[in-house]
């Protein structure tokens, strides 16, 4: 079935301000297709952001959305999800808005097993403040503040969120709209906190500093660089070396989520003084 | 001013329906395009300096990759059944604006 991408834009906001070829275009309308594919209703659904290029997201979305302050678009989100547990709350955030500025908001809403879906946009940099590396731009990569190369190791957004708790993660990448999509669709189906990964191009700000100007260029380096989990299964370690795995890679449906022990919780204490519901 | 164009197959039941003024000229749409369905021309009247056009609908095999891929919600594939009801860009700006 077609998906009718437009329903769930605001239309006359288009077109968009971000650059031709960006792969932020990508995951949004990937974003949509999961949306529609799990048939939920846009006004029971909030879509929240912090700061940077991906966080304009929100802004074209007619749906319940916020576009608040660098970093803290898990703090926003964390309480529209605990005052409206009812409600679908997905978080669009760039790398370094999700894991420089806000990490700690990160690493403690994946400790707390809140049902709130986190989709990264990892395109390596910061592309809207001019070009700055992030905790996710490659080492030996160039960046406005690294001319002669990066020497900070990057983060692996996947194994951090999956080490502070989160219990749906996966990673996907714009080269492969249709494979993300299932990714995100998954994400928010789970009940808990679920991080989705896109790599994504920013070939404004990276590319052009590292011989990929071009978004079609761009899009195909990160696709000979990603490797789906069932393939690399099968390949030699000395094969992997560089590579980026792709795919579903933790899921935990055990723990307990935090709506569900709040309001439990009110229960218990609310019995405990003899207060009737 | 709406610039829509829609291009149906003869032999098939496919329309491929293109927004001029949401389309940035990226070439995503071209490359992904295997049978070469799509071509990118010049548009001197956007600032991007490029717009997508239909080259031969009649090549088109209903992969739908394009319209995956394109980051502007600019092209859409779909079955004849399908288009009544897709709601489509009111935007009287081009992106030259
Ligand atoms: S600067 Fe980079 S991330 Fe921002 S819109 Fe342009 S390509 Fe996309
Ligand atoms: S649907 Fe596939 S074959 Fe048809 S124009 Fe798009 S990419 Fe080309
Ligand atoms: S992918 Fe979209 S924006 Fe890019 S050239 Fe094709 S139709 Fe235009």
């Amino acid at each position: 079935m077609a998906v009718d991408y437009l329903h769930y834009l605001r239309a006359d906001k288009l077109p968009h301000m971000w650059c031709p070829g960006c792969g932020i275009g990508i995951v949004v309308k990937s974003m949509i297709g999961a949306i529609d594919a799990l048939g939920w209703d846009k006004n029971e659904t909030a879509v929240v952001s912090g700061i940077g290029c991906t966080s304009r997201a929100p802004g074209y979305m007619d749906m319940n959305t916020l576009h608040t302050t660098h970093g803290r678009a898990l703090t926003f989100a964390t309480g529209v999800k605990m005052a409206a547990p009812d409600k679908h709350v997905i978080v669009i955030a760039g790398d370094g808005d999700s894991s420089a500025i806000g990490g700690n908001h990160f690493i403690h809403a994946c400790r707390r097993n809140i049902d709130i879906t986190m989709i990264i946009v990892n395109n390596n940099i910061y592309g809207m403040t001019g070009g700055q590396f992030s905790p996710t731009t490659p080492y030996g990569a160039k960046a406005a503040t690294t001319p002669h190369g990066n020497i900070d190791p990057a983060f692996d957004l996947g194994q951090l969120a999956i080490g502070a708790g989160a219990t749906y993660v996966a990673r996907g990448s714009v080269d492969n709209g249709r494979m993300l999509q299932k990714y995100l669709k998954d994400g928010m189906a789970h009940h808990g906190f679920s991080v989705i990964e896109a790599l994504s191009n920013c070939h404004t700000q990276f590319g052009r500093r590292n011989k990929m100007s071009d978004p079609v260029v761009m899009v195909e380096w990160i696709a000979n660089k990603v490797v789906t989990k069932a393939k690399a299964e099968k390949m030699p370690p000395e094969e992997l070396e560089g590579k980026i795995i792709t795919g579903e890679l933790h899921r935990n449906d055990e723990r307990p989520e935090y709506t569900d022990e709040y309001s439990q919780l009110i229960q218990r204490v609310q019995k405990k003084a003899g207060v009737h519901q | 001013m709406s610039n829509i164009t829609r291009h149906y197959a003869q032999g098939k039941d496919i329309v491929i329906i293109i927004d001029r003024n949401l389309c940035k000229g990226c070439d995503i749409c071209v490359q992904v395009c295997t049978p070469g369905t799509l071509e990118l021309v010049d548009a001197p009247d956007k600032w991007e300096g490029s717009v997508v056009q239909v080259k031969d609908v009649e090549l088109c095999n209903f992969c739908r990759l394009c319209e995956i891929q394109c980051p502007d919600f600019a092209i859409r594939v779909v079955k004849k059944a399908e288009e009544e009801g897709l709601t489509m860009a009111k935007g009287k700006k081009t992106s030259a604006e």
